[in-house]
């Protein structure tokens, strides 16, 4: 059992009047995947929104590393460790692929080492890596997210509806270099409405229905559950 | 008569209404309290500033635009009367005439390059005009009078009738104010008044729907201009007096602080606004000298603390304190809002070998392909393939760089976007385009707006209730139930869940009388039974005669939804066909699909 | 002659383009229209001027400290008219320079009144001679210190760490501080910058073309015509177009002098004034013609 690295506990948090969180829990350990699923609207990019610091909660705690960080600003949550790949990507249109990298880096060497780590876990980029980011397709730019995120070389990697806009094809080909992200040590928060391939390659899972979660398990367990099925189907 | 008695009496009891009534009373009880000349003179410059502003809440209020001509729309209609009456001797039915129509003219000779910029840089501009227009009036000497301007302006004659100082003219100000606000109000409700509204709030979805943004603001600007240019008379003839000075940006910077201080789109914060903001010289006397330094403050902390003015403040603690019953939802009125094509014949959509590159990038190669009325038509292709840009050119969002598009035997493919969607194509967009702030009825109702002859000057003619947009919502009403959300009528846009919002904005498009419906991905955010539900009633509209073309990503919705399809890749179009075909050909499978073996090594 | 004429009109040209200049980072990294830049050149030329009767130092000397001076100021400025209203439609923060201009713009005149004032020179009143031309060692000053400052400019924000963050937060403020970066800094930051060129411009152009509360409006909108001209949001352009401007100004005008026998058919065309209105129309033009600006490209987003 891992030690936890991220620990969410009884996360309440609103847009407006709608609550969209109703008491969230959760834990992430280090080096694990795990996968967050449910419908759209379930409170997926909710969570990960008050997890970046993006959304306050109305209570609840969230804990990293063993510090308290409900509070604490966007960018500080990017120091201690966190990287955050957005629904809809939110790469930097101006700058080039390689400047997207940099831009996130904190080495000494302004991230240029790092930068070729990357490239190697993404080769698509490297042939692109003086494009500017509006010349990227939707998968190039999910790539780049992903890759900007990881140049923070962070504990834990947030990743919000990666497949959102993908073909198939392409989905299967990001999300298969998820697990090799975790299997190199770097925790895997993965929120997904792609049910099957974000089991497939994390170790566990939980399920999000319209703001609670109604089941944490084994991601293999879970392929065949029923709760699953109720998550989906059936009008709100 | 006792039901009119009723009725003005509910009306009165709504709300905030009390408070209007009480604020109008004090208003006509304060010139008998008014003791000295000078006092009625600023009552009357009060009156000129609050026209001045309710002027300027078209332009900027209303439709959003930030303007800095107002100030000198006014310094113009005071010249025009300076001019005319000092060196022609013509009487207030000329001077007040043409000191209305001569900003008028002007607003219609730089709308043209200016109007159609971005708010902060059609403020720039307009800008420019002003300080053009004070060159011309210091330089101009045989005109003007040059710096000294001119004097011995002549108290206003109507027609024989002398409105000189005191009274005269303090009343004839104050009668225009009314009447302004009569216009005012008149003008920015019902169908119109909501068109306003989507037009600034969401400019995009408003071409969609078939409503001439750029015709609403441009009708704004000259109305603003003409408010300014009574404005400007009636001050001449009040001060008796004009120079450079009523061209000077410090006119501009009360206008806009009265305007943001007031409240923007609210009658009585032009009238609230003006009382404050004139009066504050006068209050702090020993701030002669800094009075405009107090403009800046009040302005700076008007925006950031209030920025819908005090009257908007008041409005929002009102609504908090005192709610009001919202209006009965209408009954739902029939109408078929499923159009079927007018030849049966042929296809409904034609596209012909469109070409569109971005600077190197070919989003659409030679693509072809046709739809037929009534028909189900899916689209698919991977990220980058060309869908959604395919679909922009279609609403003429985009200009195809060659190639055709035909709607029903007519090419529409140089038309512009809110022209095609007047001719019966609808969309819904992949981010949700409604009005946050309007309730679901009325987002759907504005989309009737040019069903309705919603003209300026209809919704002025129109009686109490604007019967146009009684039929609107009635009509909205109609889809809605027809969508199975007719229970979320009431409720604010905003506030409701992704999957309602999407089904909103199918209605929306459908209140278009569409004959070819462009859908964006609708199913994403809605649940199994949702899309199932979603996929019934798209196969009923086609049914009707309903032409639907549907971009999607989501398979196990789109194929058994969808007649024929087509798949695009890389900007080319590499299959056509039956779903079933779609599916078995090598082609897409390859390029989209993915084979089945394609898991990890 | 001619060359002269262009010579002055370089040096008008480079103050111009510093105030362009830093126009446009304040509208790229915070999208927001700086309505009150004018009125920090105008508030530089003061400084300049209050300093320069303090210390008795050439201009070139004060430059450091007055570009210190209002780089603190566009500090603060943007505590007061930009953090506040970050989170709300660009026009409110329009507003809110227009705002701060008013309060700028009322203060010089509640201090210094309106009457022209002229600030210290960079060098010295002199001249140099040059293969026939007399250049005044002042617009050369200017040349000089311009380009210096121009491409000191260029590097930060193309090639260094920090001009990368700088860009990365015009661009998308939330996700800027996802991957670490302190958003606020750089944007107090780019106020400052912004503010330091705009104030360096006003120490330049104060001695040539004396200083006075109500500069401010004018320049804002040259700014403006420069960046129209050379496309929105382009820092090359912004130059090129404030180059334009001042070629224009200044050739206008003078173009009796080099073809005698317009003076005699339209004497009144060719005056300041006259030129100034031209300009305003070409803008107008421009915009009717060309919305994009003359050298702009609309930049296509993969939708």
């Amino acid at each position: 059992m891992s030690a936890a690295l991220l620990e969410i506990d009884d996360v309440v948090a609103r847009y407006g009047q709608i609550e969209a969180l109703r008491g969230v829990s959760l834990m992430v350990g280090e080096g694990e995947a795990v996968a967050l699923v449910g419908a759209n609207g379930a409170g997926k990019s909710t969570l990960m929104k008050c997890l970046m610091g993006l959304l306050a909660p109305a209570s609840g705690s969230v804990r990293f590393a063993g510090k308290d960080i409900t509070r604490k600003a966007t960018f500080t949550r990017a120091e201690l460790g966190i990287g955050y790949s957005p629904e809809g990507r939110h790469i930097f249109q101006g700058l080039t692929v390689h400047e997207n990298l940099l831009v996130a880096s904190r080495d000494r060497d302004g991230g240029r080492g790092h930068a070729e780590d990357i490239y190697a876990i993404f080769p698509p980029l490297r042939e692109k890596t003086a494009a500017r980011g509006w010349e990227l397709s939707g998968g190039q730019q999910q790539m780049l997210s992903i890759g900007r995120a990881l140049m923070l070389r962070p504990r834990l990697l947030l990743l919000d509806e990666p497949s959102l806009g993908l073909s198939p094809l392409l989905m299967t080909e990001v999300l298969n270099r998820v697990q090799d992200i975790a299997a190199r040590g770097t925790a895997v928060l993965l929120a997904e409405q792609n049910v099957h391939k974000a089991l497939s390659v994390s170790h566990r899972a939980y399920v999000i229905k319209l703001g609670r979660i109604i089941k944490a398990s084994a991601s293999s367990e879970l392929l065949a559950d029923a709760d699953l099925t109720s998550a989906f189907l059936g009008a709100y | 008569m006792n039901a009119v008695v009723r009725s003005v009496m509910g009306w009165s009891r709504s709300g905030i209404r009390p408070l209007f009534i009480l604020g109008i009373i004090l208003l006509a009880l304060w010139p008998t309290l008014m003791t000295s000349a000078y006092q009625m003179r600023i009552f009357t410059i009060v009156g000129i500033y609050a026209l001045l502003s309710l002027g300027y809440q078209f332009i900027f209020g209303h439709a959003g635009a930030l303007s800095l001509t107002q100030g000198t729309f006014f310094g113009v209609g005071a010249y025009v009367t300076g001019i005319l009456s000092v060196r022609y001797g013509l009487g207030g039915e000329f001077t007040v005439l043409l000191s209305i129509a001569l900003p008028l003219a002007l607003a219609a000779l730089i709308a043209a390059p200016v109007l159609r910029l971005e708010s902060h840089y059609f403020a720039l501009a307009t800008l420019g005009v002003g300080q053009v227009m004070l060159l011309v009036a210091i330089s101009w000497q045989d005109l003007t009078g040059g710096a000294n301007g001119l004097s011995g302006i002549p108290g206003l004659t109507l027609f024989g009738l002398e409105f000189g100082k005191g009274y005269g003219i303090m009343a004839v100000v104050w009668v225009c104010v009314a009447m302004g606000a009569f216009v005012s109000w008149r003008i920015t409700r019902g169908l119109y008044g909501a068109a306003l509204v989507i037009s600034r709030e969401n400019r995009i979805a408003a071409l969609s729907i078939g409503i001439d943004t750029a015709q609403l603001r441009y009708a704004m600007f000259l109305l603003s201009a003409m408010f300014a240019g009574l404005a400007g008379a009636l001050y001449a003839h009040t001060i008796r007096v004009v120079s450079p000075e009523a061209l000077e940006f410090a006119i501009m910077v009360a206008c806009l602080t009265i305007t943001v201080v007031g409240g923007r789109t609210h009658i009585a914060g032009a009238i609230l606004g003006a009382i404050l903001i004139v009066n504050l010289p006068e209050w702090f006397r020993a701030m002669e000298k800094y009075y405009l330094i107090a403009y800046g403050i009040a302005l700076l902390a008007m925006i950031v603390a209030a920025p819908y003015g005090l009257i908007g403040l008041l409005e929002q603690w009102r609504a908090k304190l005192l709610p009001e019953k919202p209006p009965a939802m209408p009954p739902a009125e029939p109408f078929i809002f499923v159009r079927a094509a007018r030849s049966a014949a042929g296809p409904l959509l034609e596209i012909r070998d469109v070409h569109k590159h971005f600077g190197g990038l070919k989003a659409l190669n030679g693509i072809s392909l046709t739809v037929a009325p009534g028909q189900i038509f899916g689209l698919i292709g991977p990220n980058g393939s060309g869908k959604t840009t395919m679909l922009n050119v279609i609403t003429g969002i985009y200009r195809a760089d060659s190639g055709s598009v035909y709607l029903d035997g007519t090419d529409i493919h140089n038309k512009r976007s809110f022209v095609i969607a007047q001719s019966g194509i609808a969309r819904t967009f992949q981010n949700i385009n409604l009005v946050e702030e309007m309730s679901v009825l009325d987002n759907v109702a504005v989309a009737r707006y040019r069903f309705d002859n919603a003209g300026l000057v209809q919704t002025f003619a129109a009686g109490r209730i604007d019967p146009a947009w009684k039929r609107a919502r009635s009509n909205a009403m109609y889809v809605l139930e027809g969508l199975g959300v007719a229970t979320v009528a009431q409720s604010a846009a905003g506030s409701l869940a992704y999957g309602l919002k999407r089904k909103v904005e199918i209605a929306r498009a459908l209140a278009l009388e569409p004959r070819l419906l462009l859908l964006d991905e609708p199913a994403a955010g809605l649940n199994e039974g949702e899309q199932l539900d979603l996929a019934d009633r798209l196969r009923a509209f086609a049914r009707g005669g309903l032409a639907i073309l549907v971009i999607e990503h989501n398979m196990p919705f789109l194929m058994p939804l969808a007649e024929r399809m087509a798949c695009l890749d890389y900007g080319d179009l590499i299959a056509e066909g039956t779903p079933a075909e779609i599916r078995a050909n090598p082609l897409v499978i390859e390029a989209y699909l993915g084979t089945p073996e394609e898991k990890r090594a | 002659m001619l060359l002269q004429i262009l010579a002055n009109a370089l040096a008008l040209g480079a103050a111009y383009a510093l105030l362009a200049l830093g126009f446009v980072l304040i509208l790229n990294a915070t999208g927001a229209v700086n309505f009150a830049h004018g009125d920090m050149v105008m508030a530089g030329g003061y400084v300049a001027i209050a300093m320069g009767s303090v210390l008795q130092l050439p201009g070139a000397l004060l430059l450091p400290l007055v570009v210190a001076v209002m780089a603190l100021l566009g500090f603060v400025f943007s505590w007061f008219a930009y953090f506040p209203l970050k989170n709300r439609p660009p026009v409110s923060v329009f507003i809110s320079t227009i705002a701060l201009g008013i309060i700028f713009q009322n203060s010089a005149n509640a201090i210094y009144g309106a009457a022209p004032r002229k600030g210290p020179p960079l060098l010295s009143e002199g001249n140099f001679g040059m293969g026939g031309i007399t250049i005044g060692a002042q617009a050369l000053g200017i040349v000089v210190v311009a380009i210096v400052l121009i491409v000191a400019q260029h590097l930060l924000l193309n090639r260094s760490g920090i001009g990368r963050k700088l860009r990365a937060t015009a661009q998308d403020r939330e996700m800027a501080e996802a991957v670490g970066i302190r958003v606020n800094r750089m944007i107090a930051l780019t106020f400052a910058l912004g503010s330091a060129l705009a104030g360096a411009a006003g120490l330049m152009l104060s001695n040539t073309f004396f200083i006075t509360p109500t500069d401010g409006t004018n320049y804002v909108i040259k700014a403006y015509i420069a960046v129209t001209i050379g496309g929105w949001g382009s820092l090359s352009g912004a130059v090129c177009g404030a180059l334009i401007i001042a070629l224009f100004e200044v050739l206008f005008p003078s173009l009796p002098l080099l073809i005698p026998p317009l003076k005699i058919i339209a004497p009144w065309l060719f005056t300041q004034t006259a030129s100034t209105i031209l300009l305003y129309v070409g803008l107008l033009a421009i915009m009717f013609f060309r919305p994009q600006g003359l050298f702009g490209e609309t930049v296509q987003r993969r939708v």
